[in-house]
């Protein structure tokens, strides 16, 4: 590092000296500097004959700039009548607007007179204020281009590689902080580098730690920590890390023992907080640990008869096994099943008028699902049958289809699609039909980005142009949601007749009449033509005022790009989203295996490696890379096994550590070197809460009993499978933000806590019903508390004798009324002897009758901690409750108090 | 630490926490700014406002914008009936509402292009044409993250609830959802603010002092970490707001006189009105009344004439003369809007005929705050198929609104992936409307 430096001053000097033009610059025989073209700075400082270029010189001086920021002329307005793209690569339209007549922005005769010369000067009054000198270097630069022609870019030349140097900055080890200074080259496609730091744009992500000015300084704070600078210039985007060390403790005693590392995880995180000095927390305890996964893996709190063994269980490999255990829960697959839902965009209200009632779709969906985390299907099987979908199965004819589908939307016992080959409501939903929508809701689903940017301009922290954008959105042209097939002729006379077989004149019955007329159709047993998902060549998307025009019609795409790829032959597949899971499947995409081990981190951890967990961009590095890498290629290696995955991040040490800091970590939120409370979320709030009122059985029973669980509400209507009357988790998962799944964001879910989430909790209806359920735990103890019972194998004899009373006396009744008298008599006397064996039994039982067993307040304090924080009480807080207890009136309202007030403590609420 | 900048250079994260309680979903960035909170600018009048949205699409040619002399195929059956103020008249099924037109004006011409229920409402309810790409927070949102409430009140309650929700700003801008609407002489409660399940103010009391003492876990940490510091003051504040006095008595309508529970009707939206003057008066910020049922394809005379016309009129008339009275209305503006108005041709579905869905021409009534009353704004053509000159559009409209609450409709927010929006993307303050 300190060398480098010594380099770059070396050079700099060097660069004085030959300041006219281009002279390759020789520091010494090796170096990396050599044919190095230096910067423009340079070459512009003086009156030069040299003719900058469009694409590497005068775009990226605007956007330095600042001319194509949102605020300037980069606003879809323009400003003052001249508008630039929008963070710039724009090259043409750009080109255009600075020669177009009569803006005067550029002006061949008079080239002095042009606009983007004595505007940004405020010769001529901008708006935008002084942005450089007459005769500055800049001044000099866009002269010089203008005096040339102003010629523009032809086709754009590919940017191989942007290079930041330093390529790391340690604040820690530096002498003299206040000197760095950044070097930016560019490494073009034809071989050609040049110093481009005047023309790159700098930002900090986190700027407690260091700045950076305009000119590529860093200045920084006195604050520890890690964070990364990022340069950008043409459309490459290069981040570096800086880090301040947290303790001096680095060098004179190794921080964390990388050799002591349990896990190649665990490795890969020493090293990093090796680096910043950071001192990982403890393990934490038994009950902490068993807490923290059964919540994370399975939603779901351990029952305290759970709890108690997991603490009395010696075996050294015990947290693997509850692993291994809680992976096997249906409570695993039916939790996971929601975070597959989530990502894929579950949601009912999108699934409307598919022929099949949307609660139906979504149940299938999340059926699907459910079944291929059961079987622990691999990853990218799961996502190819969702991304290349069809409603048909192989060899299925539009009939059999339609008589399936309308089989399946009668029985709502069944499995529906569970067991297809796919699940084509992903493609099916209504929000989702336009091509650029599905390319947003792919992308940011199994690529975890965000390219919605760069729909209308270039992406800002990111290398995608909008022309990427176009290119990859054309692979989502070639699927549609209809019942005619798009017009085939055939098809047409095919689903009229079924319209004509069930008597629906489609002329007449529309909209809303006829879904009501098909869905009462298929309830009355018969076969209605659905809707389905059409694969066809990538149609081209007319603009509105060609669309009557035959001649434009049919057109379709013959070439896409894969972000980041180079062109395909779209004609080459049937189906073009094939072209796009064989992509994400290749062992090297840069995406699609890190995209899900880092939300799936995220997820144990409460922060991405890459945070926020669905924005893998450039400009917003992983905090550990080699971590990342580290998971994305061993899933990969192992199949896509998503179970595998789940073990390694949750055998690992650093899942498995305190929350409690030490003196080195109370500041590090991003490295993993402590567990983070995270709100637990919407679903296993309200289904813990539940459990914690519920009775022992319940209770134990809680993981494998799925049904009318908050974690398994298959799509977005909170109601559904609701027993009318019951209480509903419903409002919970509005309170406490369940996902939407409608905004391709992993915002859609939230974390935040708020007020109302806390009355929620103190006072809502729901929780008191909770704890007042007559089939709860406090209903349970109160009556076991109070009552005194005969044993039920008495109770049985009695309930016998009394059956033969009962019966005796029908007949009794019988003869009497026969005039039987004889026989009457017999069976009266049979009567008394039966009447005295009841009353002996009666007494007898009295006698044996013995108080059940009952817990003392102490105990009493202890399930009721087991149950809500998963941990016994100390015995402050045990004295505490009891003496609440004592207080209260009955057993049931000290219990009700004590279980409200812990499932209110932080404690409960957080995972920890 | 995750703070990565997003389109616009705000962290999402940060774009998440900026602001304020949506409803009782005070947050804890928000709640950090509480201190500051309810600032308003100086050249503004209104603190507050009630939002009347009128689901359907009400006919503006039986309401407020008759055409008396208009052709017959458009006219109606309706005649118009002076108001207190001269030379402005209003349908005759509207008698309270003519009694005080000096508190509202009336804007006419109103003109927009989307005739479907779904988006006319997102336009109309949020004051931005709707886009498939950006998902528009209602104004009660806004308002509420602009003008929170204080901690123990909610901002922005809904009666029963709203047709729009917060949008782009998040959960935490919904509004609090009574879910039912208050009726004459019973008692009301709202989920989560009335004491539930008969726990007596006592017991809260004596349990959240045993839930003071065992909550002591995280002490050690809870300083350093928004999560832990924020549940620890929530639940400090949950409690005050379920014990206050001041938020069970907003909503407890049986408390309001005699006298002037009279000035409203009894029926299910004056009282819904009455509540919002209560709610109001008590500090909340925003509160929107629902009156749906205008979709009037069929039968549209007797529709209105039997039903919906006298509960606007008791309602609404109510809701300005008891604001007025409990001198509320100069801090509080009235805004009444549906989605559209209907055609001006009377359609043959049924016997009666019925009006469908226009939304080239509309009218609506802005009152209260800086609002300068007893005004009609805009004008419609002969058959009130158009506007006769410039059309109102509802985003300037939008902009007007705000701009009674001194909120500039111009500021913009950060959507989940940073994307800067403004509060009202086209539309200029009509300065009519203070004059």
């Amino acid at each position: 590092m300190k060398i480098n430096r010594i380099v770059y001053l070396l050079f700099s000097i060097c660069l004085l000296v030959a300041s006219h033009g281009w002279l390759p610059v020789a520091v010494d025989g090796e170096s990396p500097h050599e044919g190095l073209q230096p910067s423009v700075e340079k070459r512009f400082a003086q009156p030069t004959d040299e003719v900058p270029d469009f694409q590497r010189h005068v775009t990226p001086l605007l956007g330095r700039l600042g001319c194509n920021g949102r605020a300037c002329h980069g606003s879809f307005q323009g400003q003052g009548g001249f508008q630039l793209s929008l963070f710039g690569y724009d090259f043409a339209s750009d080109h255009a607007a600075m020669l177009a007549d009569g803006s005067g922005r550029v002006d061949l005769e008079e080239p002095l007179e042009s606009l983007i010369l004595v505007k940004p000067t405020d010769e001529d009054l901008h708006e935008g204020g002084q942005r450089y000198e007459t005769g500055s270097w800049q001044y000099n630069l866009l002269q010089r281009w203008v005096a040339g022609g102003a010629v523009a870019t032809g086709k754009p030349v590919r940017l191989e590689k942007l290079e930041v140097l330093p390529a790391e900055i340690i604040l820690s080890e530096v002498n003299d902080p206040s000197q760095i200074e950044l070097k930016v080259i560019a490494h073009w496609e034809d071989g050609s580098r040049e110093d481009v730091t005047p023309l790159s744009r700098f930002q900090v992500n986190n700027t407690s730690i260091a700045d950076v000015t305009p000119e590529g300084i860093v200045q920084p704070t006195q604050v520890s920590g890690d964070t990364h600078l990022v340069a950008f210039y043409d459309n490459a985007v290069a981040p570096i890390p800086v880090m301040r060390a947290v303790s001096t403790a680095r060098g004179v005693e190794p921080v964390n023992a990388i050799e002591m590392a349990p896990t190649e995880v665990d490795s890969l995180v020493f090293q990093k907080l090796n680096k910043l000095g950071i001192r990982q927390s403890e393990v934490t305890n038994d009950v902490t640990f068993l807490r923290r996964v059964s919540l994370d893996i399975s939603g779901t709190l351990p029952s305290p008869d759970e709890i108690r063994r997991f603490i009395a269980n010696q075996n050294v490999d015990k947290r693997r096994h509850k692993i291994d255990q809680l992976l096997e829960s249906k409570a695993y697959s039916a939790w996971w099943t929601t975070f597959f839902c989530d990502l894929t965009g579950n949601n009912s209200q999108q699934l409307r008028n598919l022929g099949i009632s949307q609660d139906m779709a979504s149940q299938q969906w999340y059926q699907w699902i459910r079944d291929k985390i059961e079987r622990n299907i691999p990853y990218d099987e799961m996502v190819a049958g969702i991304a290349v979908a069809t409603s048909r199965q192989p060899q299925e004819t539009y009939l059999d289809y339609c008589n399936r589908m309308s089989e399946l939307s009668r029985d709502r016992q069944s499995g529906g699609l569970a067991s297809a080959q796919s699940m084509p409501y992903y493609w099916m939903r209504r929000e989702f039909q336009d091509q650029e929508t599905r390319a947003i809701s792919f992308a940011h689903a199994f690529m975890g980005i965000r390219i919605q940017c760069a729909q209308c301009h270039k992406h800002p922290f990111d290398q995608w142009s909008q022309d990427d954008f176009q290119q990859f959105s054309k692979f989502f042209t070639g699927v549609s949601v209809s019942r005619t097939q798009g017009g085939s002729k055939a098809r047409k006379e095919q689903v009229k007749q079924i319209f004509n077989d069930l008597g629906i004149d489609t002329k007449k019955v529309k909209g809303g009449q006829l879904q009501k007329a098909l869905t009462k159709a298929v309830r009355d047993g018969q076969t209605i033509p659905f809707i389905e998902l059409n694969v066809h060549p990538p149609r081209m998307d007319l603009k509105p005022e060609d669309r009557r025009d035959k001649t434009k019609r049919g057109k379709v795409h013959e070439s896409a790009v894969l972000l980041g790829s180079q062109p395909l032959d779209l004609t080459e597949y049937s189906d073009v989203r094939q072209p796009v899971m064989n992509w994400l499947r290749q062992a090297d995409n840069p995406y699609f295996a890190k995209a899900l081990v880092n939300r799936v981190w995220a997820h144990y951890f409460g922060i991405g490696i890459v945070e926020p967990a669905d924005d893998l961009n450039r400009a917003n590095p992983p905090s550990n890379g080699p971590l990342l890498d580290h998971l994305a290629e061993g899933f990969v290696e192992n199949g896509y096994d998503l179970k595998w995955l789940h073990r390694e991040i949750t055998n690992s040490r650093t899942y498995q550590i305190d929350w409690a800091a030490n003196e080195t970590n109370a500041d590090d939120r991003r490295n993993f070197s402590r567990s983070l409370p995270r709100r637990l979320p919407a679903e296993v709030v309200f289904d813990a809460a539940k459990q914690a009122a519920s009775s022992h059985s319940a209770n134990q029973a809680f993981r494998n009993q799925i049904a009318g669980r908050a974690i398994s509400i298959p799509g977005t209507n909170l109601n559904y499978g609701n027993r009318k009357g019951a209480p509903s988790s419903a409002f919970a998962m509005q309170v406490f933000g369940r996902s939407e799944r409608l905004n391709s964001c992993d915002c859609d879910r939230s974390d935040e806590t708020s007020l109302i989430q806390t009355v929620y909790l103190q006072n809502d209806r729901d929780i008191h019903a909770l704890l007042g359920d007559r089939a709860g735990w406090v209903a349970e103890i109160t009556k076991s508390q109070q009552q005194q019972a005969v044993s039920p194998a008495d109770k049985n004899r009695m309930r016998e004798v009394q059956k033969q009373l009962d019966r005796l006396n029908r007949m009794v009744k019988a003869k009497e009324e026969r005039g039987d008298v004889k026989r009457a008599e017999q069976l009266r006397q049979q009567r008394r002897k039966q009447l005295a064996k009841l009353q002996e039994l009666k007494k007898q039982g009295e006698q044996k009758k013995e108080p059940r067993v009952q817990l003392s307040p102490e105990q009493l304090v202890n399930q009721a901690y087991l149950r809500t924080l998963s941990r016994f009480p100390t015995d402050a807080e045990k004295a505490e409750c009891i003496k609440y207890m004592s207080e209260q009136n009955s057993i049931s309202s000290g219990l009700r108090g004590v279980l409200w007030a812990l499932i209110n403590t932080k404690e409960f609420v957080v995972n920890h | 630490m995750g703070k990565h900048q997003q389109c616009d250079g705000v962290s999402r994260r940060d774009a998440i926490k900026i602001g304020m309680l949506g409803s009782a979903g005070l947050t804890m960035g928000g709640f950090m700014r509480l201190s500051d909170a309810g600032e308003i600018r100086q050249d503004a009048k209104a603190t507050s406002a009630i939002f009347v949205e009128l689901p359907g699409g009400p006919s503006h040619l039986d309401t407020f914008d008759l055409k008396p002399n208009g052709p017959t195929e458009i006219r109606g059956s309706f005649k118009a009936i002076k108001t207190n103020v001269p030379g402005v008249e209003i349908s005759e099924h509207l008698p309270k509402m003519a009694g005080c037109a000096d508190k509202y004006t009336i804007f006419r011409g109103v003109s927009h292009s989307l005739g479907a229920h779904p988006l006319g409402q997102k336009f109309l309810f949020t004051g931005n044409r709707p886009n498939p790409s950006v998902d528009y927070p209602c104004y009660g949102s806004v308002v509420s993250r602009e003008l929170p409430a204080a901690a123990d009140l909610p901002s922005f309650v809904a009666i029963p609830k709203s047709n729009q929700g917060p949008g782009h700003l998040g959960v935490k801008y919904a509004p609090l959802a009574t879910n039912a609407q208050p009726q004459a002489g019973r008692p009301f409660n709202v989920r989560g603010v009335s004491l539930a399940g008969g726990v007596t103010l006592h017991e809260v009391e004596k349990r959240q002092s045993l839930l003071r003492s065992l909550d002591q876990k995280f002490t050690a940490i809870q300083r350093e970490d928004d999560l832990l510091s924020g549940l620890d003051r929530f639940s400090q504040k949950a409690f005050d707001m379920i014990t206050s006095q001041r938020t069970r008595q907003a909503f407890d309508i049986g408390r309001e006189s005699k006298a002037f529970r009279s000035l409203y009707g009894e029926d299910a939206f004056s009282q819904s009105c009455l509540l919002a003057t209560r709610l109001v008066e008590s500090g909340v910020r925003f509160v929107t009344v629902s009156l749906g049922g205008w979709d009037t394809h069929q039968d549209n005379f007797t529709k209105l004439k039997t039903n919906l016309l006298p509960k606007l009129d008791a309602g609404l008339a109510g809701l300005f003369q008891g604001l007025a009275e409990k001198g509320l209305l100069e801090t509080t503006t009235v805004f009444v809007t549906g989605e559209f108005g209907r055609t001006p041709k009377i359609n043959s579905r049924s016997a009666e005929g019925g009006r469908d869905h226009y939304p080239r021409c509309m009218c609506m009534l802005m009152g209260g705050g800086p609002v300068q009353g007893g005004q009609v704004i805009g004008e419609s053509d002969a058959s009130a198929a158009g506007p006769k000159n410039d059309a109102i559009n509802p985003e300037d409209v939008a902009a007007s609104f705000y701009h009674t609450l001194g909120i500039d409709h111009h500021k913009e927010y950060q959507t989940s992936i940073g994307r800067p929006i403004s509060i009202v993307r086209d539309g200029s303050v009509l300065n009519d409307l203070f004059s």
